[in-house]
């Protein structure tokens, strides 16, 4: 089985499973690599990540498809977990909405959500969200459907409009996309635990899905209690972006302060376990397999 | 896609393969009954860059337009690895990633890295070539998935060094050779030694037909019609605006 087949197997199997998937949001492909060194066993690319490491700039609707699915591209070429995208609104209209499907199946994802706020949109938790009328998501969500070739390439609802209209309105939206086709519910960014539940019971059959932000709206909540509260999914959109700012900042400030960077190495992985991790040796290995001198086994009459 | 592309071009009366380098020519392809297209890396490079030496068009530039392409395709789509973007190493990613963004097939040069759009392109060691079409079968994940080498040096290696190169593709698994910049007697000379792979010859227009000949590889034929009418379409434009300045 080639891998995108493999992957969407994987994952569909994986969040049907009954127990939670959870996925770091990885900002690029060496931090998804790590996340699948240390047993994680998918990862997410997503806006408010992409948008940080590529441009340094808010989630705020500036980066675009194309950084999205490049950046989306790069992660699933580096490891062999599958790999879920945040598809923003679709960037656009149905036909964006077709494109954007085709694009992410085509590059191997194994799913995208699509969301229902006014592009240019903005982190889920972030305030003065707009959301379009509840028939845009569920024409998009349509187009996707009919756009994606495999049937276990996962299309998720997002809704934003529990921030906008409270969580009533989020539940009832959602059930509008998933009567539309959607296979998975997100409703971002819920208040408490009791709007975490009352979101299960809504959908006892559906594979919904968790947003656990740093300082967000909702309360950070273990992985394991999430599963209790009956959710598929749980994302960690930001904390490999702010680990990162953290760690660099700091390691900037250590060498404006001191001329060098020794009183951080502690924090550092050091130059041959790097290159180790990211595969210098099998690299070289293979460089070495194409040497002329062993071509010369092929080079008889 | 293709898992018998180099076999169904067998079964059929010698078809030419056609070359594109943007979106509306393979679209137009796309509605005839060819049996794959061609995105050639030299007409790539003059709609990407408006330049004519292929070698300036690097790998992820090329790749991400092939995936574009990908998405319109409606038959097998053939990638130009070219000399693959640097060592046996870089083939090696190189193949993984044209195969990656859609492409069904893909062409190998055996010209020294980079590649250039030249009659007369300088070519690299068997050995070295050897190592680039191992490296590419080894990058390529899907078993469907052909390689063609396409040797471009029969001007200097002569009939001979050509044979002995595709003696040694065939040791190595090459799925078909193409033969380019040859001569009508060369051409001849390779048919009648019956070849151990499939071959195909590039094309260009009055290029007769020849029994021993798999298919025919086109070089560009479309792209250089258009632009001849774009040459005349700008004479008539700057008549008008001569005419029109007159009155």
């Amino acid at each position: 089985m080639l891998k995108n087949d493999r992957m969407r197997h994987q994952f569909k199997t994986d969040v049907m499973s009954g127990h939670i998937v959870r996925m770091m949001v990885a900002p690029d492909a060496l931090a998804a690599k790590i996340a699948q060194s240390c047993g994680a066993k998918a990862v997410f690319s997503a806006g408010y990540a992409t948008s940080a490491s590529a441009l340094a700039m808010p989630d705020r609707g500036i980066s675009d498809f194309g950084f999205a699915l490049e950046r989306c591209r790069e992660i699933i070429n580096a490891v062999d977990i599958p790999v879920f995208a945040d598809a923003d609104t679709g960037y656009g209209d149905l036909d964006n909405v077709k494109r954007t499907v085709e694009c992410y199946e085509a590059i191997g994802a194994t799913g995208i959500f699509i969301e229902d706020q006014v592009w240019p949109k903005r982190c889920g938790h972030m305030d003065g969200k707009k959301v379009e009328p509840t028939e845009v998501l569920e024409a998009k969500i349509k187009a996707a459907k009919a756009a994606r070739k495999h049937d276990d390439f996962l299309i998720m609802s997002r809704t934003d409009a529990r921030a906008v209209y409270g969580l009533d309105d989020a539940i009832e939206r959602s059930k509008r996309y998933k009567a539309a086709g959607a296979d998975l519910i997100f409703i971002e960014a819920p208040q408490s635990s009791e709007e975490l539940e009352k979101i299960h019971e809504a959908f006892p059959d559906t594979p919904m899905m968790a947003n656990m932000i740093e300082d967000g709206k909702t309360p950070l909540t273990k992985t394991e209690d999430l599963e209790r509260l009956g959710f598929n999914i749980v994302v960690h959109p930001n904390a490999m972006t702010y680990t990162q700012t953290y760690a660099e900042e700091q390691l900037v400030k250590t060498l404006q302060r001191d001329g060098t960077t020794k009183a951080y190495k502690d924090h550092m992985i050091t130059f041959p376990k790097f290159n180790e991790f990211v595969g210098l040796d099998k690299v070289n290995a293979r460089d070495a397999m194409y040497a002329p001198e062993k071509m010369a086994q092929f080079m008889t009459d | 896609m293709t898992a018998s592309l180099i076999h169904k071009l067998a079964s059929m009366d010698q078809p030419i393969i056609p070359a594109a380098g943007d979106g509306q020519t393979m679209t137009l392809l796309s509605q005839s009954t060819f049996p794959a297209l061609f995105l050639d890396g030299t007409l790539t490079t003059q709609t990407l860059l408006d330049e004519n030496n292929q070698g300036l068009l690097t790998l992820s530039e090329y790749a991400k337009f092939c995936r574009d392409m990908a998405l319109k395709k409606t038959t097998p789509l053939i990638g130009d690895l070219q000399s693959g973007f640097g060592s046996p190493l870089n083939t090696y990613y190189a193949a993984q990633e044209l195969e990656r963004s859609g492409a069904d097939t893909i062409i190998l040069n055996d010209q020294t890295y980079p590649s250039h759009s030249l009659n007369r392109p300088t070519t690299t060691t068997p050995a070295d070539l050897l190592g680039k079409t191992k490296a590419a079968q080894d990058g390529l994940e899907n078993d469907a998935t052909e390689l063609w080498i396409k040797l471009e040096g029969i001007w200097d290696y002569g009939t001979e060094g050509f044979q002995q190169r595709l003696h040694y593709l065939a040791n190595i698994g090459a799925d078909a050779i193409i033969i380019d910049h040859y001569t009508d007697d060369q051409l001849n000379a390779i048919i009648a030694s019956t070849p151990e792979l499939p071959i195909i010859a590039t094309w260009t227009p009055n290029t007769p037909h020849k029994s021993g000949i798999t298919a025919w590889l086109d070089t560009g034929y479309l792209a250089r019609q258009a632009q001849q009418a774009r040459q005349q379409a700008l004479t008539e434009l700057k008549k008008g605006a001569i005419e029109y300045a007159e009155k």
